[in-house]
């Protein structure tokens, strides 16, 4: 993974200002835990070392959603939501077009489907046991050892866990309903503290109406503990490349509603790819 | 859409109109932005912008009209003096086909729920970053009459929507990010979602003066 993580700073720096990381404090057994991960999914994720993450998404329009209610039900809606596990790597696909004016075949699209196991069912019509196809916008090339994604969130690991808010695109395949806006980690400690840095008051106007002029006050509040929980973890652990693709709000939200608290599972993406920046960090500060 | 979401659009659609006629003065709340957009060249001329519209790109929402739309008021042109960007022309491709330009619209069948997307290549043809400097780029709108709205007006505002704000991307503006104030740029994907504006709005207008 160091070649990302070096190419990821290599594009902040030329880019934007670098900024600072904190890692958080672990206890020895979380330790001990967290290395026989990292050398389980190290193996796993070998094959993905790419020296250029080419991150195309911040050019796309898609819905974006602020409440469960509006993932559920409103635009394109949601069909299932699924607590489970991928099975295996994703397969990934490069789409070529010829373009004139470079008159050569160029990449136009990328295409990346994963199988993922369903462990719970908390909103639509299948069962605990099924594997469904989850399609993300995003393929690996080879030839130029770069990942280049159109997608807001991160690739579909082997073994990695989360909630997904999927659509259906028929045969048994889905989109994630609002990108990054319907992936979520199961809640574990790191997670829980940032979570604490927002107040009930806050995260519950801001879902209310993000358009009504009268609670800028506190959605001035709700930036504020944004930014400082932004400095405490890292976009990976949340499955975006870009920090501000996650929406602290709608996932306390979606945790209360289907009543995920008690689940002890944990996300064990960030015990690898922690320390991969957010290529947009500074935008609009 | 839902019956509330309806009532928003609207109610959203009240709003705008005075906005709109309000365009040039509008003091629109300019909370917690600064500014939003991205660094990198790009390759066109700016203040001399051509278009092309695709065969593909052009259904019963999307028309050649709601394209060509974009040169009028509440589009990019005009916004400052001297202009800062222009579009000169917006072409019919399938009607002049070697018409020269600098930008095509394509239809595009995504997967994913994508309204609509710029793709910029750097000078190898390669994909990449919308920091980094382009050597081309390509503009694709869903080809999904559909997906756009549930009646034919939703449809069109919708689609327009989308196609200014990836003109808006083009010229190398980003989403605003913490910010509420209405945008074309804003990321929400249809007119009202997430404060997304139908027309350019004060604030793209104050972040093309900032970008260039
Ligand atoms: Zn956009
Ligand atoms: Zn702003």
């Amino acid at each position: 993974m160091k070649k990302i993580i070096i190419s990821f700073l290599l594009i902040l720096i030329l880019a934007f200002a670098a900024c600072a990381n904190s890692e958080a404090s672990l206890t020895m057994q979380e330790l001990e835990t967290r290395q026989e991960l990292e050398k389980e999914i190290e193996a796993n994720i070998a094959a993905f070392e790419m020296t250029r993450i080419v991150g195309a998404f911040g050019m796309s329009s898609r819905v974006c959603y602020f409440t469960v209610e509006d993932l559920l039900e409103s635009y394109w809606k949601t069909d299932l939501v699924v607590i489970g596990e991928f099975i295996e790597e994703a397969e990934t696909t490069l789409q070529y077009q010829y373009n004139e004016f470079f008159d050569k075949e160029v990449v136009v699209d990328a295409h990346a489907n994963g199988r993922f196991l369903i462990k719970e069912v908390l909103w639509g019509d299948a069962k605990a046991g099924d594997i469904v196809t989850i399609y993300q916008r995003y393929a690996f090339d080879y030839e130029y050892n770069e990942l280049i994604s159109f997608s807001e969130t991160m690739p579909m690991h082997k073994g990695d866990r989360w909630i997904y808010f999927l659509s259906s695109m028929g045969n048994n395949r889905f989109f994630i309903t609002g990108d990054s806006d319907g992936r979520y980690p199961l809640p574990n400690d790191d997670i829980k503290k940032v979570m604490d840095i927002f107040s009930k008051e806050s995260l519950d106007i801001y879902k209310i109406n993000s358009e009504d002029v009268q609670s800028e006050k506190v959605r001035s509040e709700y930036d504020n503990a944004w930014h400082q929980a932004l400095k405490k973890i890292d976009a990976s652990v949340l499955g975006v490349y870009n920090r501000y693709d996650f929406n602290f709000a709608l996932y306390a939200e979606i945790i209360d509603f289907f009543n995920i608290e008690t689940r002890d599972w944990v996300n064990p993406y960030q015990r690898l790819d922690a320390k991969i920046i957010s290529i947009y960090d500074t935008q609009d500060q | 859409m839902k019956k509330n979401c309806f009532k928003k659009l609207v109610n959203f659609m009240l709003a705008l109109v005075i906005f709109v006629s309000l365009i040039s003065a509008a003091a629109i709340p300019a909370y917690a932005c600064t500014t939003a957009h991205w660094g990198g060249s790009v390759y066109y001329s700016r203040t001399n912008l051509r278009i092309g519209i695709a065969g593909s790109a052009i259904n019963s929402v999307l028309t050649f009209n709601l394209y060509s739309g974009i040169t009028g008021s509440g589009g990019w042109n005009n916004l400052h003096s001297p202009a800062k960007v222009h579009i000169s022309s917006v072409i019919n491709l399938p009607a002049s086909p070697s018409a020269s330009r600098d930008v095509d619209v394509v239809g595009w069948g995504f997967g994913g729920g994508v309204l609509g997307e710029l793709i910029a290549y750097d000078s190898m043809g390669r994909v990449t970053l919308p920091t980094s400097n382009w050597s081309s780029a390509v503009i694709r709108m869903n080809d999904s009459v559909t997906i756009w709205g549930s009646t034919a007006s939703e449809r069109t505002i919708n689609a327009r929507a989308v196609f200014y704000h990836e003109v808006g991307h083009l010229f190398k503006l980003a989403h605003p990010v913490g910010c509420i104030s209405l945008a074309v740029m804003q990321t929400g994907g249809f007119v009202g979602n997430n404060n997304k504006s139908a027309y350019v709005m004060t604030h793209d207008a104050n972040n093309i003066n900032a970008r260039w």
